[in-house]
């Protein structure tokens, strides 16, 4: 049974516990979380197991499995009260029939509520709403020594939880916005340059329900827009197809490439224009087709997305810094570029994957190797995200995943001052340190 | 068995009745493949290879194409030892043990149908042996039949179901209902037999999800029909018609509608019942 922990989504980092807990209960957690302080027996968070970077693997003591927390337990039409091992899918599923939709979500919708509400969660709808962990208003969560509390937003110790990595407390249960289901009408503009991509994304994401770069190498840089009522008029400089395409005939040395990029778009085109999903031209259950999108065209053997959380001044400097980098490990690659609606200066910024900056959005950039199936060593895998990182930091920027096996970053990311002070606050809630130990300090 | 290709991303757990009654992971498709990339071995894993109702939703959905039920099947031979292929058969009409055996009321109404679109009806006993398959006591051996009623046999052929949403017209689905559709067949050729069924996600309530795959009452033949490491059937029924406000149920799949019948507490009918 145990094995079946061993790696997490990233299927890097590998270990065994020494057990495994299902919990049921928030009264389980705390149980167990009580006998941990006492026995000095580390335990490991784990809801989706989604992880890139070991955060959810656990070596040794008890690995904390919350999927059998996944009930939906009141929805009142604007917030729904779950418990927080349920999946972002199983709270669609919950809500669909009630004609609900949850307002951000991640991407991948296996994540769980308490993981994701723990580090961020972003996808399509981020511009608009912020990230998931921006939609929570209230949770149930067991503190280190085994206390069970219940915390409302501006409580000092659900801003410590919110964003916290699993450092301060345990949720077990969470009270998020939800809104009417709509589905999503969506459109994609060209581009050769990702500079002129991120500047009309900039340009228009106070405009649209939701955008998002996604991108095939640099060659072919789409700006995906979603309108969830009528498409607006939008003024871009994207490039037509037909002249991307004879750009690339014309320079024999991108006729390799231009052949990976046809095979891919023969393989993504018709899944988003899938008759199974698209009626009258939008989307039915879109982060559906997009999560299942992810494992189908990006997953492999291995998963690996180190990613950059920067400010508007930094963003085209960070993709292009990041390119490069992607250039020099893997032949063909993703960027996956986001824009994060921010809530002016919550504390749960603070030492987070949201930069600190006064504008109104922060953004993302991810950058994901297209294996296809090709297998590269360990360390041209780490080589590669401490690449990443590096150009970041050089920017002043922060990232997204900077625990686990990226915990070298954190001093350097957020600086020796900021990392003890919530150090000393982890060791005043966390005597003997049980709680996620490896994943931040 | 390609459980190296499992990229362990679990989507093959969100409908898989096994999750969905325990939220247990090792007991999914996901937890075979991993322990089976671990080196484990079918002793070592007996609880999660006798928890698969055989639905097929892992094979549906999996990204990389990995084939969960065939991995069960092989694994549940690997615990009996060898065993010899089930025996071909050509028949006709192939009804299946739940109908024959479990609710032979139907069989009027089976051949009213197939008389009107005119098909064959002539009623056959002898046992496909699906359930030795599925038990791991016979390898599998697809056999022809001019019409199959039940999913579950190991039979290729026209489906009952199938014929039934060919000739719609022929039949009287009096709403709200609620039609349970043949999740093994939707999950297992989904892009043969979704389009199939779709049309009533417009005029009813049915059991797909929200990836268009088809949810189970965990009411795997084997398990029902034993008794042995028998899913929680009433607590997955209760699951499926949670948000359900129609007044009857209507399938084409004879072991769920036995379940549908004993535990939603609706009007029950199987499709043919519904024959104007």
């Amino acid at each position: 049974m145990r094995a079946c922990y061993r790696t997490d989504g990233g299927q890097l980092i590998h270990g065994t516990p020494d057990s495994v807990c299902h919990a049921r209960s928030s009264g389980q957690v705390s149980e167990l979380l009580r006998w941990a302080q006492e026995t000095k027996t580390p335990v490991t968070c784990r809801g989706g197991g989604l992880t890139t970077e070991g955060e959810s693997v656990a070596k040794r003591g008890v690995l904390l499995d919350m999927k059998g927390m996944n009930r939906l337990l009141e929805c009142d039409g604007t917030t729904a009260w779950v418990e927080a091992g349920m999946t972002w899918h199983q709270v669609a599923e919950a809500l669909r029939p009630l004609g609900l939709d949850y307002t951000s979500a991640p991407l991948n919708m296996l994540s769980s509520v308490g993981g994701t509400l723990g580090v961020g969660g972003i996808d399509v709808n981020s511009p608009r709403h912020g990230c998931s962990a921006d939609q929570c208003t209230e949770i149930e969560a067991v503190t280190p020594t085994g206390a069970i509390v219940r915390l409302k937003e501006g409580d000092e110790l659900f801003e410590r939880i919110i964003l916290g990595y699993g450092q301060f407390g345990v949720i077990t249960k969470a009270r998020i916005k939800v809104r009417a289901y709509r589905p999503m009408a969506t459109r994609y503009f060209l581009y050769t340059d990702i500079g002129l991509a991120i500047d009309d994304m900039m340009g228009i994401v106070d405009v649209v329900d939701a955008c998002a770069i996604l991108t095939l190498r640099d060659d072919v840089i789409a700006l995906i827009v979603g309108d969830e009522g009528e498409p607006k008029p939008l003024r871009l400089r994207n490039t037509s197809e037909p002249l991307l395409y004879l750009k690339m005939a014309l320079s024999p040395s991108r006729w390799k490439n231009a052949g990976f990029l046809m095979r891919r778009k023969a393989d993504l085109l018709p899944a988003l224009s899938h008759p199974h999903f698209v009626k009258d031209g939008r989307i039915h259950d879109r982060t559906v087709v997009f999560s299942r999108l992810i494992w189908r065209y990006w997953g492999d053997n291995k998963i690996v997305i180190p990613d950059l959380a920067i400010t508007k001044s930094n963003f085209v400097q960070a993709a292009l810094r990041g390119i490069a980098v992607c250039k020099r490990f893997f032949p063909y690659f993703t960027l996956y570029c986001v824009m994060i609606r921010k809530f002016g200066d919550r504390p749960r910024y603070e030492m987070s994957a949201i930069p600190a900056t006064g504008d109104s959005h922060v953004c993302g950039i991810e950058f994901s190797p297209l294996l296809e199936g090709a297998t590269y060593a360990p360390d041209h895998f780490q080589s590669f995200k401490n690449a990443i990182y590096d150009e970041g930091l050089k920017i002043g920027g922060s990232c997204y995943r900077f625990g686990g096996a990226m915990k070298p970053y954190i001093r350097r990311i957020f600086g020796n001052e900021m990392v003890n002070r919530h150090r000393a606050m982890k060791e005043k809630l966390d005597p003997a340190f049980i709680l996620n130990p490896e994943v931040v300090f | 068995m390609n459980y190296g290709d499992c990229i362990g991303c679990g989507l093959c757990t969100l409908g898989c009745p096994a999750f969905e009654e325990t939220a247990f992971d090792v007991l999914t498709a996901k937890g075979r493949n991993k322990a089976l990339q671990a080196g484990l071995e079918a002793e070592d894993m007996t609880e999660s290879i006798w928890a698969c109702t055989l639905c097929g939703y892992c094979d549906g959905i999996c990204p990389t194409h990995v084939k969960n039920v065939e991995i069960v099947l092989k694994l549940r031979r690997d615990l009996n030892g060898p065993c010899a292929p089930s025996k071909p058969v050509s028949r006709p009409l192939v009804l299946g043990c739940t109908i024959r055996d479990r609710a032979p009321h139907l069989i009027p109404s089976i051949q009213a149908f197939l008389r009107k679109i005119g098909r064959p009806c002539e009623i056959d006993h002898e046992c496909c042996g699906a359930l030795d398959v599925e038990a791991g006591r016979a390898m599998p051996a697809r056999s022809t039949a001019g019409v199959t009623c039940d999913p579950i046999c190991q039979v290729d052929g026209a489906f009952l179901g199938e014929l039934a949403m060919r000739h719609v017209d022929l039949f009287e689905f009096k709403p709200p209902f609620y039609y349970f559709v043949p999740h093994r067949l939707i999950n297992g050729n989904h892009e043969r037999f979704y389009p199939v069924y779709a049309p009533l996600r417009e005029r009813g309530e049915t059991n797909f999800d929200l990836n268009r795959f088809a949810r189970s009452t965990s009411k795997g033949s084997l398990q029902g029909l034993s008794g042995h490491q028998s899913r929680d059937i009433k607590a997955a029924v209760e699951r499926l018609l949670k948000h359900s406000k129609a007044e009857r149920i209507i399938t084409c799949s004879p072991a769920d509608y036995l379940a549908l019948k004993e535990f939603s507490g609706r009007e029950t009918k199987f499709v043919t019942e519904c024959l104007r």
